[in-house]
């Protein structure tokens, strides 16, 4: 059953998913950034395979509009890569999702792509590719940007 | 609801099978399953997480569908019933019912655990400790279907692999004491004699205890009687074995079936269970006995057998 399901409910949620990334607009336009119809069919797109690829399943809301709310006040992220980049975002956010096994929350793990995107990394989606499960932990755990830099 | 046991070891087994979903069908029931799916997963995470690995959300469904087959089973009502019924009030009927099913058979494994002789086995020691340990492991409500428990001892008349969780564990200590009352109806040293026969270092094997115990039993019946000795001799066993080659397969296994239920008479064995399950086993033994001229001392751990 759950062969058919899981894709069934990633389809399932993609109307859904489009209208909840719609209400960022709201939000994000203060930023300078906003999302077209077009790019947004493209993340719900990209949700899926991200997924699929990452081999999970997701409910509600989702992650994406989480990751636009946490990176939208970012000095790194432009209006022409926003959509690019938040897709970016999300793939990884499942991968660590992955590597972590789950030992973070969704909020925690967050927290932790942010201080290091907008710390060390200085907006660099490389930078934070390369980041490895101790540099997500100590991210996470250090209370302002930099802490964790000493550690090395 | 009738227990497993005695839907699978009846007299007369007759089963009436559902069609298998179509592909239609699974639609329906896919799309009624993700609120259900949904709500277990926000108790998985406690809202933590929006997303988890696609084998964890596996375990879910696997205990969803096996909580709602839990409870049309006890309802008697077909599968299709999931394709028309609200689920979730359905699955909390379920919950409830499982729950309540969780306490019987706590209550059943204290029966066990008062009841049940080992004869020195390791393995079913073992394995009632085990079955101790589910009862803290077992989480009803969103790994329904699994058995947290480490089961090696092997029962006579294993419990079907379909089942799952709980029901599971009720099947076993409901078969594991079926078993038991034979063996009780025996004096311990004539039981523990027979097995050292069958298998001097039976306390340390995966040995079942029932199993020799039921073909002596039967074999006595095949000779005329004399269960309570619980000692065949060779010649004995080769007499039961040449009748029963004699005979067309069809006669042969209606005779091992009217042997068990006469020694049940004779051993005052009443409950329909222990007749269903010793004629069961003793079909069973059919291919063994004649499988060739020694195989009927080995089977009956003759007296004499080198």
């Amino acid at each position: 059953m759950e062969d058919s399901l899981f894709p069934a409910l990633r389809q399932a949620q993609k109307a859904a998913m489009a209208e909840t990334l719609r209400k960022t607009n709201s939000l994000t336009e203060r930023y300078g950034l906003s999302l077209s119809e077009t790019q947004i069919a493209a993340l719900t797109d990209a949700r899926v395979s991200s997924l699929l690829d990452t081999g999970r399943v997701e409910t509600g809301e989702g992650i994406l509009p989480k990751l636009i709310y946490a990176f939208c006040d970012s000095p790194f992220l432009f209006r022409d890569e926003y959509c690019q980049t938040i897709a970016a975002l999300q793939d990884l956010f499942y991968t660590f999702r992955n590597e972590l096994e789950d030992a973070l929350s969704d909020d925690e793990l967050i927290l932790a792509m942010q201080r290091l995107y907008n710390g060390p990394g200085q907006g660099s989606l490389e930078y934070l590719e390369n980041a490895t499960v101790s540099d997500l932990y100590r991210a996470w755990q250090g209370d302002e940007e930099g802490d964790y830099e000493d550690d090395d | 609801m009738k227990t497993t046991i005695e839907q699978s070891i009846p007299d007369a087994e007759i089963k009436v099978q559902e069609a298998p979903l179509t592909d239609n069908e699974k639609i329906i029931l896919q799309q009624k399953l993700f609120p259900l799916l949904e709500k277990q997963f926000r108790m998985k995470t406690q809202g933590d997480s929006t997303s988890l690995r696609e084998e964890e959300v596996t375990e879910l469904l696997d205990s969803i569908l096996f909580t709602l087959r839990f409870e049309i089973s006890r309802q008697a009502l077909p599968f299709r019933t999931l394709l028309t019924a609200e689920l979730a009030p359905l699955f909390s009927a379920a919950q409830q019912s499982l729950q309540q099913c969780l306490t019987s058979t706590e209550q059943l494994y204290r029966q066990v655990m008062a009841q049940v002789k080992d004869f020195g086995s390791l393995s079913l020691r073992d394995t009632l400790n085990g079955i101790g340990a589910f009862f803290r492991r077992y989480d009803y409500r969103l790994y329904a279907h699994l058995i947290p428990a480490d089961i090696d001892y092997q029962l006579c008349l294993p419990v079907p692999d379909k089942l799952c969780g709980v029901v599971f564990i009720r099947e076993y200590l409901l078969r594991l004491l079926t078993e038991n009352t034979l063996l009780t109806r025996y004096s311990p040293v004539r039981v523990s004699a027979l097995l050292t026969r069958f298998s001097p270092d039976y306390r340390e094997l995966l040995v079942n205890l029932y199993e020799p115990v039921a073909a002596v039993t039967v074999g006595h019946a095949l000779s005329g009687g004399g269960e309570t000795l619980l000692e065949l001799t060779e010649t004995q066993s080769a007499q039961v074995a040449q009748h029963l080659v004699s005979l067309s397969p069809a006669d042969a296994k209606k005779l091992l079936a009217s042997s068990a239920r006469e020694a049940c008479e004779r051993l005052a064995l009443t409950d329909p269970l222990s007749v269903r399950y010793l004629t069961r086993a003793a079909v069973e033994l059919y291919p063994r006995l004649i499988a060739g001229p020694q195989s009927a001392a080995g089977v009956f751990s003759a007296v004499g057998t080198p």
